[in-house]
C-alpha cells in the first residue's frame, strides 16, 4: 500500500507525534540549520540541504553520563534513567544509513541501544544535493531503514512507512491512500567515486607520500570527526564533583589529536599527523571493511564543508583511485 | 552493565621497587568473586573514582579468589592507586581480552621472555603452569631489568630457581651483581632446545621486537611466538578505538598475539627500528 501526506497537514500531524513523542526536527538557530527539540512545527525547516550536524549527537550524545558515584563506606553506584520516546523528522537517507551502520558497531552498547530503541525515524527524501555531497558513491542516497519515509512531490509528501509503528501510523486519516508507487528522479551528486575496492586503494598506498604532502596542511582540528556521522570513537573520563562523588561520562574523542593515543609518560603512539589520518581513513574505509564489512562513510560532505585547512577527503579518495 | 565497574577491595598491598607495588584485590560481589576466572595474560581495567581508569595485566594465578596486578607509578590513576590503602575500595571492569592459550601450551617447553614489569603478565603464567606442572615441559624465565633494584617479585624469583631455570641480566654492571650484563636478547643463548618450546614475551615493544628478531635467526616457527602488547585500553571492548593497530584490537583480539598475526601489521613496522 502506498501513501501521501498533504503538506498543509504536516503541522498536524506533527502535533500528533508530539502527544506522544518528544519531536527532534531541523530548525534554524543562529543562522544554520540544526535538529533541535521542538514546540511548534512552526519552527521546522524545509528548505535545507541537511543539517549543519548528523544526529549522532541523540544517540551517542558528548559527555553522556554513563554512571554517578558516590563514596562512602563503601562505593554506590546509580545509573541515569533515560526513556524518553523521541521522533525525529526530517533526516535524510545518509544520516539515517549511518545509524544503521553505527548499529552494527554499538548495537551492544546498552547506552546507544536504548536511545535507538526509543527513538522513530522520518526520513525524508532529498531533492537535491549540495556541492559537497557524494551519497551516491556508496548508494546512500536510498534509505535502507526508517519508520516513515517522506519524498516532497510538490504539494504533498509521498509517504512509504518502513516499520510495524510506520504501518500503524499511516492509517490514521490524515493520510490518503495512493493507488500507484511514486517514481523518483534518482538524485546526482556532482562529486562520484568508486567506492567498491577503495579498501583496496588505501591498502596499496599506506607507503606512499601522498599522505604527508596531501595532509600537510591538517591542523588536528578534529572538526571533521565532529561533524561525521560515523566518528563514535570516545574516551571514558571520570568527572569529580566534590571529593566523594561525581560522575562518569562518555567523552567522543578523535583520532585526529595527539591525546587519542597518549598514554603514562607521555608517550604518543600516533605522533605523526599524517599516520593520525591515515588511521581516521583506514579505519572508515580499510578497518571497518575488514571487521563489520561496510564502510564508515555516508558521503554527506561534512568533513569537507567544515576543514578549516580546505581538505578535500572525497578528492583524496578520487587521487588514490 | 556495559562501562560500570564492580566493587572491589584491595585486600593487600606489597612494595616490589621504589615504584612499583602489587596490589591484591577481592571483588565484594560473592558469586562473582567465586566465579572470577581468567587466562593468563588477560587485563582487567582498574578504576580510581574521580581519577580515572586503567588497564593493567593480572599477574596472580587464576586458581584463587582474588587477582593481584602490579603497578608502576607513572601516571594519575597508578599515582592515584599508590595513595589508596589496604580495605579501600577501587572499580573494577574484566578480565577482558585474550590471554596466552594454556591449553594449546600443554606438553610443550615454555620460555618466558620479560623485561621490566613486563613480568607481570608471565609470573600468572608461571603460576598457572606451577599449579599444573606434570602438563607442561621445561620452563624457563629470562629477565631483563634496568637496575637490580627494579627486579619485581624477589621473593618468588627465589622460590622459582629452585623448580626451573630463571636467568637474570641487567643492563649495566653493578656493585653486587656478578651475573650477565646488557639486553635480555644476550640470554637468548641459553635456551637449549628451540624446538618443541613456545615463547612468550612481555616488555616494552623495543625489547619485544629485538626479542623477535633474535628468535628469528634461530629459525623459530612465527606462529610459536606468542607476544603481549600494550596500549591505551579505555572501553576494553574493541568500541572506543583507542587500542587498534591498523584493524585488530589489542584489547579484544589481545593483548596476548602470535607474533604470525601481528609481522604484516603496516603500523608495527617494527623490522625497522
Amino acid at each position: 500500500m502506498h501513501y501521501s501526506l498533504k503538506k498543509t497537514d504536516l503541522p498536524r500531524f506533527i502535533n500528533l507525534l508530539r502527544e506522544n513523542y518528544e519531536v527532534i526536527a531541523p530548525v534554524k538557530k543562529n543562522g544554520v540549520v540544526i535538529f533541535n527539540r521542538i514546540s511548534s512545527p512552526k519552527e521546522i525547516v524545509t528548505d535545507y540541504i541537511n543539517t549543519l550536524y548528523p544526529p549522532k549527537n541523540f544517540f551517542l550524545p558528548d559527555g553522556e553520563i554513563l554512571f554517578e558515584y558516590r563514596k562512602s563506606k563503601k562505593i554506590e553506584i546509580k545509573h541515569p534513567e533515560d526513556a524518553k520516546k523521541r521522533v525525529i523528522y526530517g533526516m535524510r537517507p545518509c544520516d539515517a544509513n549511518a545509524l544503521v551502520k553505527l548499529d552494527k558497531i554499538l548495537g551492544g552498547d546498552y547506552y546507544y541501544r536504548r536511545k535507538r530503541e526509543n527513538t522513530r525515524i522520518i526520513v525524508v527524501n532529498c531533492n537535491q544535493a549540495g556541492e559537497n555531497c557524494f551519497c551516491t558513491s556508496f548508494g546512500d542516497n536510498e534509505a535502507k531503514e526508517f519508520d516513515l519515509l517522506f519524498t516532497d512531490v510538490g504539494e504533498k509528501f509521498y509517504v512509504k512507512p518502513g516499520s510495524k509503528w510506520g504501518k500503524e501510523l499511516v492509517k490514521i486519516n490524515i493520510f490518503s491512500k495512493e493507488r500507484k508507487a511514486f517514481e523518483r528522479n534518482s538524485l546526482e551528486c556532482k562529486r562520484y567515486f568508486p567506492a567498491k575496492g577503495i579498501e583496496k586503494r588505501i591498502e596499496k598506498s599506506f607507503n606512499s607520500k601522498i599522505w604527508e604532502e596531501y595532509f600537510e596542511k591538517c591542523f588536528s582540528c578534529t572538526a571533521c570527526s565532529i561533524v561525521c556521522p560515523l566518528c563514535y570513537c570516545f574516551d571514558l573520563v571520570h568527572s569529580p564533583e566534590s571529593k566523594n562523588k561525581g560522575k562518569v561520562k562518555r567523552v567522543l574523542s578523535s583520532c585526529l589529536s595527539l591525546e587519542f593515543s597518549r598514554v603514562a609518560r607521555n608517550f604518543v603512539f600516533r605522533s605523526n599527523r599524517a599516520d593520525r589520518v591515515k588511521q581516521f581513513i583506514s579505519h572508515k574505509f580499510l578497518y571497518a571493511k575488514k571487521n563489520y564489512n561496510q564502510y564508515l562513510c555516508v558521503g554527506c560532505g561534512r568533513c569537507i564543508a567544515h576543514c578549516p585547512a580546505d581538505i578535500d577527503f572525497e578528492k583524496f579518495l578520487e587521487m588514490i583511485g | 552493565m556495559i562501562y560500570t565497574p564492580e566493587i572491589g577491595r584491595i585486600r593487600k598491598i606489597k612494595k616490589e621497587t621504589r615504584d612499583a607495588r602489587t596490589f591484591r584485590i577481592e571483588l565484594e560481589n560473592k558469586e562473582l568473586r567465586d566465579n572470577f576466572y581468567f587466562q593468563p595474560g588477560e587485563f582487567v581495567l582498574i578504576s580510581v573514582f574521580g581519577i580515572g581508569e586503567a588497564p593493567f595485566s593480572i599477574s596472580s594465578s587464576p586458581f584463587k579468589k582474588y587477582f593481584e596486578i602490579t603497578v608502576r607509578k607513572v601516571g594519575n590513576v597508578t599515582g592515584a592507586l599508590f595513595n589508596l590503602k589496604e580495605g579501600n575500595y577501587i572499580g573494577v571492569r574484566g578480565p577482558y581480552g585474550r590471554g596466552f592459550p594454556m591449553d594449546e601450551f600443554e606438553g610443550k617447553n615454555l620460555i618466558l621472555i620479560a623485561g621490566g614489569c613486563g613480568l607481570a603478565p608471565l609470573k600468572s603464567v608461571i603460576e598457572y603452569i606451577l599449579e599444573k606442572r606434570e602438563k607442561y615441559g621445561k620452563l624457563a624465565l629470562l629477565y631483563g631489568v634496568k637496575t637490580l633494584a627494579s627486579i619485581l617479585y624477589k621473593k618468588e624469583i627465589k622460590k622459582w630457581r629452585r623448580i626451573f631455570d630463571v636467568y637474570l641480566i641487567v643492563e649495566k654492571k653493578e656493585k653486587n651483581w656478578k651475573g650477565d650484563v646488557g639486553v635480555v636478547t644476550r640470554l637468548i643463548d641459553k635456551i637449549e632446545d628451540f624446538k618443541n618450546s613456545v615463547f612468550c614475551i612481555c616488555g616494552p615493544e623495543q625489547m619485544i621486537s629485538e626479542v623477535i628478531n633474535s628468535l628469528k635467526k634461530k629459525k623459530v616457527n612465527h606462529a610459536d611466538i606468542f607476544v603481549s602488547l600494550e596500549r591505551k585500553m579505555q572501553c576494553g571492548l574493541g568500541l572506543c578505538e583507542h587500542c587498534n593497530i591498523n584493524h585488530i584490537y589489542v584489547c579484544k583480539d589481545g593483548p596476548v598475539f602470535r607474533y604470525s598475526e601481528l609481522e604484516n601489521l603496516e603500523e608495527l613496522k617494527w623490522e625497522e627500528k
